[in-house]
C-alpha cells in the first residue's frame, strides 16, 4: 500500500464518519421532535405516577403553571381552532358581558354585510352556530357562547374587536386543556400570544374580573 | 455496499421529514370559513376617486391625543395626556396649557373649552384658566363639545344627554333621547356633536345616523343609513365624530373600517376623503375638525398626528 493509497483510505473513512455523524444528528433531532409531539398528548397524571419518588416536585402531576393566551396579543388568525392536540380545541370564546354593547347589529354575530338581522343560519358568522342571541329590550340583545359548540376559531372575536367593543375574546379553557408541556398552538401562534401563567391566575380576562364565562 | 445504501436512504428520509415538519410550522392551514373577511369592503374604497389629498401631517408630542378643534381661521387646539396644545394654522406650537386631569373633548372660539369626564373648564387663548364649571355627576362621561352662538353643548355618553350651557357655564337645559323606541343608542362612547346655522348635529352612532336638534332639544331632520357600503355607516357605532364644513357639508369619521367621508348638506354621500388604505387598519378613533378654508383636520391617535386634507381642483 502506497502512501497515496493510505491517504485515500483515511480520507474515505473520515468522510464516512462525518456522514454517519450527520445522519445520527438528523435522526436524533427527528426523534426529539416526535417525542415532543407524543409527550404533548400524554402528560396527565396516571397510574404510572404511583410510587414515583419525584411525584411531589413533578410539574406534570401538579403543574405550577398552565398555558393561557393573552387576548391583547391575539390577532385572530384562526389557528387556535386547528392546532390544538385535542380534536375540538381547548381554546374557546369567552364573553365579558359588562363590556358588551348588546348591539342589535352585532359584528361578532352577523356576517359582515348581512342584510337581515335575523338569527337565520346564513346571517350568522359563527361556523358552528355557537353564539346564542336573545332579545332584551329594543334595541338591545344579549349574546352567550355555547361552550360545547365553540371551536375557538376567533371569527366572532375578530368582528367584535374590529367593529364593536371587543367583549368577545379567546381563552384556553382549563376544564379541557391537557396542559401539554409544549402547547401545540403556542408553537405556531403567529402573535406569540401564548404564555405560562400561574395556576392561581389561569385566565387573562378582559374587564375587571367581571367575565361571566360563556 | 448494502450498508451504505441503507445509510443513504435513512439520511434522505430523515432530512425530508425534518424539512417537512419545519415547513409545517405556521403554515396557512386555516379553513376560509374560520376567517373574518371584509376584503371586499376595503376593495370598494380603492374603486372610488379621492378628491381630497393629504397635504400635510403634523406630528404630536402626545402619548394619547384625544380631540381636536379649530377656531375658524385661527388656532387649532389639540388635547391629550394632561395638556392642551394651541397650534397655529401651520401646526407650530404657540402655547401649551397644563391640565389637571385627562381631557376628553375640546371646542374653541375666543375661549378654549376643555371637557373632562364630568365637567368643563374654560381657558383663555393665552392659557389662563377662566372658570371651572360644576360637575355633572358621577355618571357623567363627556365625549363631545360644540359652540353655537354664545352657548356650549356637551354630549354625555354616561347619561345619554346633550347638556346646554351659557358661556359662563350656567346650565340651560338638556337634550334627551327623542323617544325610547327611536332614541339615542350608544354601545360604546361614540357620541359627538357639531353645530352650524341650522342648529346641532348629534351623532346617534348606535343607530348609525346623524340627527338635527334645535338648541331647545326639538329633533329635526336625520340622515345616515346602516350599511357596509361606502355611502353608509357600519359597525356597532358609527360615525364616531362629525364636523360641519363652511359650506354646510359634513365630515364624518368611522372606526372598524377607518374612514373619513364627506356628506352633502342633505346627508347624501359626497366623497371618501381617506379610507383604511390611507389611514391603516389600526387607526382607532379619529376626531375631526374643519377650518374656515375647508381644510379637514383629522386627529389620528394611533399615528399621534394631525392629518390635513384639502380638496383638489377638479381637472375634468
Ligand atoms: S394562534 Fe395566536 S393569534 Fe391565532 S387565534 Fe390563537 S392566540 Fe390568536
Ligand atoms: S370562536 Fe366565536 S365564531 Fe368561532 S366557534 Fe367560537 S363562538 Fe363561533
Ligand atoms: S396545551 Fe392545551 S391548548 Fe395547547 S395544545 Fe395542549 S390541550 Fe391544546
Amino acid at each position: 500500500m502506497t502512501d497515496n493509497d493510505q491517504k485515500q483510505t483515511s480520507r474515505r473513512e473520515m468522510l464516512r464518519l462525518v456522514g454517519r455523524v450527520g445522519v445520527l444528528g438528523c435522526l436524533a433531532s427527528l426523534a426529539g421532535m416526535l417525542t415532543g409531539r407524543l409527550r404533548a398528548g400524554c402528560i396527565e397524571a396516571g397510574p404510572a405516577c404511583k410510587g414515583c419518588p419525584d411525584q411531589d416536585g413533578c410539574d406534570l402531576v401538579t403543574p405550577p403553571t398552565v398555558w393561557q393566551l393573552d387576548p391583547a396579543k391575539c390577532t385572530q388568525c384562526g389557528q387556535c381552532a386547528t392546532d390544538c392536540v385535542l380534536a375540538q380545541s381547548a381554546v374557546r370564546c369567552f364573553h365579558t358581558h359588562a363590556l358588551c354593547g348588546h348591539c342589535k347589529l352585532c359584528f361578532g354575530y352577523f356576517e359582515p354585510g348581512a342584510r337581515v338581522l335575523s338569527s337565520a343560519a346564513e346571517n350568522q358568522l359563527c361556523p358552528t352556530g355557537a353564539i346564542q342571541r336573545r332579545f332584551v329590550e329594543d334595541p338591545y340583545y344579549t349574546y352567550t357562547i355555547e361552550k360545547d359548540l365553540c371551536i375557538g376559531c376567533a371569527k366572532c372575536v375578530h368582528g367584535c374587536g374590529m367593529f364593536g367593543n371587543g367583549s368577545l375574546y379567546l381563552q384556553v379553557d382549563h376544564e379541557l386543556c391537557k396542559n401539554c408541556n409544549e402547547c401545540s398552538i403556542a408553537r405556531r401562534c403567529p402573535a406569540n400570544a401564548f404564555e405560562r401563567v400561574p395556576v392561581s391566575e389561569a385566565y387573562l380576562l378582559k374587564g375587571q374580573g367581571e367575565e361571566e364565562g360563556h | 455496499m448494502k450498508t451504505r445504501g441503507i445509510w443513504i436512504v435513512l439520511t434522505l428520509v430523515a432530512v425530508a421529514v425534518v424539512i417537512f415538519l419545519s415547513l409545517r410550522r405556521g403554515g396557512p392551514r386555516v379553513p376560509q370559513a374560520y376567517l373574518y373577511d371584509v376584503e371586499q369592503y376595503r376593495e370598494a374604497e380603492t374603486q372610488v376617486p379621492l378628491p381630497y389629498k393629504e397635504t400635510a401631517r403634523w406630528p404630536l408630542a402626545l402619548r394619547e391625543p384625544r380631540a381636536v378643534a379649530v377656531k375658524g381661521d385661527g388656532p387649532v387646539v389639540v388635547v391629550g395626556d394632561r395638556v392642551a396644545l394651541v397650534l397655529d394654522a401651520a401646526g407650530e406650537e404657540l402655547r401649551r396649557i397644563e391640565l389637571a386631569d385627562e381631557p376628553r373633548c375640546v371646542a374653541v372660539a375666543d375661549v378654549v373649552y376643555v371637557g373632562f369626564l364630568d365637567r368643563i373648564v374654560a381657558y383663555g387663548l393665552d392659557g389662563e384658566k377662566q372658570a371651572e364649571w360644576e360637575t355633572l355627576g358621577e355618571q357623567a362621561y363627556l365625549t363631545g363639545l360644540a359652540i353655537l352662538g354664545d352657548e356650549v353643548f356637551a354630549t354625555d355618553y354616561g347619561q345619554r344627554v346633550v347638556w346646554r350651557f351659557d358661556a359662563e357655564g350656567k346650565m340651560r337645559g338638556r337634550i334627551r333621547s327623542a323617544s325610547k323606541s327611536d332614541g339615542f343608542v350608544f354601545p360604546s362612547p361614540t357620541f359627538d356633536v357639531a353645530a352650524d346655522g341650522d342648529g346641532l348635529w348629534v351623532v346617534n352612532s348606535g343607530r348609525r345616523r346623524v340627527e338635527q336638534y334645535s338648541p331647545q332639544g326639538k329633533r329635526g331632520t336625520m340622515w345616515g343609513r346602516s350599511s357596509m357600503e361606502l355611502d353608509g355607516f357600519s359597525g356597532c357605532c358609527n360615525p364616531t365624530h362629525i364636523a360641519v364644513m363652511p359650506d354646510g357639508r359634513f365630515v364624518t369619521t368611522e372606526k372598524g373600517l377607518p374612514r373619513v367621508k364627506v356628506y352633502a348638506a342633505d346627508g347624501t354621500f359626497a366623497a371618501l376623503v381617506a379610507g383604511s388604505v390611507q389611514l391603516g387598519q389600526d387607526a382607532g378613533l379619529l376626531d375631526v375638525a374643519v377650518d374656515a378654508a375647508g381644510r379637514i383636520l383629522v386627529l389620528d391617535a394611533a399615528d399621534r398626528s394631525i392629518r390635513i386634507y384639502e380638496e383638489q381642483p377638479d381637472d375634468g
